[in-house]
């Protein structure tokens, strides 16, 4: 079984994610550059938080046309299992291998905090291991990553049951005063029609152990590897 | 082959909340401007670019709005043309300079 962490021009949670999976899973991880197209090799592809290309233009704009982009999406069409955390989120997204769009947080302040999310579908690869309702406590570091999508777009998510995390309480109620950033229908996570393809905003590789103050994170990557175990 | 020069302008599509321009109006409201009625914000990019005719320009910048300039989900784009083909005729050296404005039809976006 093998992992690949995508690295870009201004990743910088690439090395934790490396950490964390190799932690997690005990599995061979590589990092995969933004120049390489074959990734035929990688059971699994990680797009990792960061400021790909200093979020010039707009969050993932840049790095969604760079070269490896070809390479994530034949690896999507195949079936195989793409994960996109925070700006791996926003870089899914500006590819059109997620639907909508992030816009700047409501608050306009970049938001660096724990927050609590819930689970609303236990049936994806990435969450095989939990149960709806479940809540997660992870941290969140972005400035762009209130989610946006139209009327039609969002009776599509929820018809297919691809809003994967919602924000919420840390009783599980999901409310405004949960929201970080203003995201539709306080949406943390999506996953592609598919559902092989995930984004979330929150980071699970920065709560994957615990003296960093929570382990919830590990749910995530338990759940890609029991995915990859009985395929 | 001629150089043109293309002025973009990238806003938000109506209704997409934009909380800068809130903030923007807000403040401008709180030092006494009482006129404001509506603040919009967007980026504005001048691109030079090489192409045979004002047409192949046209062509040529709308693509580059549409595929990396402007996410379609919450943005549209509009553009200014300048250079040899159209139009208005003005400045020196014998460059001419169009007044197109690409705006709804043609080579415009909405996206």
């Amino acid at each position: 079984m093998r992992f690949g962490v995508v690295v870009f021009p201004g990743s910088n949670c690439d090395a934790d994610t490396y950490h964390a999976v190799a932690e997690v899973t005990g599995e061979r991880v590589d990092y995969v550059f933004h120049n390489e197209h074959d990734l035929g090799r990688y059971d699994v592809l990680i797009l990792p938080g960061g400021f790909s290309y200093g979020d010039y233009l707009r969050a993932g704009a840049i790095a969604a046309h760079s070269a490896v982009m070809d390479g994530v999406r034949e690896h999507a069409a195949r079936g195989r299992l793409v994960l996109g955390i925070c700006n791996g989120f926003q870089i899914l997204v500006e590819a059109g291998l997620l639907p909508g769009a992030m816009r700047r947080n409501a608050s306009l302040q970049f938001r660096c905090e724990f927050v609590h999310i819930r689970l609303e579908n236990d049936r994806t690869p990435f969450t095989r291991l939990g149960r709806a309702g479940q809540i997660l406590r992870l941290p969140i570091a972005h400035m762009e990553g209130n989610y946006y999508i139209d009327p039609a777009g969002l009776r599509e998510l929820e018809h297919n049951h691809q809003i994967v995390f919602r924000y919420c309480d840390e009783h599980g109620y999901v409310t405004p005063q949960a929201n970080p950033n203003g995201s539709l229908e306080n949406i943390a996570g999506i996953v592609n029609r598919e559902g092989n393809v995930l984004g979330m905003m929150p980071h699970p590789e920065r709560a994957s152990e615990a003296i960093l103050g929570s382990e919830d994170g590990r749910l995530i990557f338990r759940s890609i590897l029991e995915t990859l175990e009985v395929a | 082959m001629a150089t043109y020069r293309a002025e973009i302008y990238i806003t938000f599509k109506p209704g997409v909340l934009d909380p800068q321009a809130k903030t923007i109006q807000h403040a401008l409201e709180s030092m006494g401007f009482a006129s404001v009625r509506k603040v919009m914000t967007g980026k504005y990019l001048e691109i030079e670019l090489e192409a045979s005719g004002l047409a192949e320009a046209e062509k040529e910048v709308s693509a580059m709005c549409q595929r990396l300039l402007a996410n379609p989900v919450l943005e549209d784009a509009r553009f200014h043309l300048t250079g040899p083909g159209a139009g208005v005729t003005g400045g020196t050296g014998g460059q001419a300079s169009t007044g197109r404005t690409t705006s709804g039809g043609g080579a415009s976006l909405p996206l």
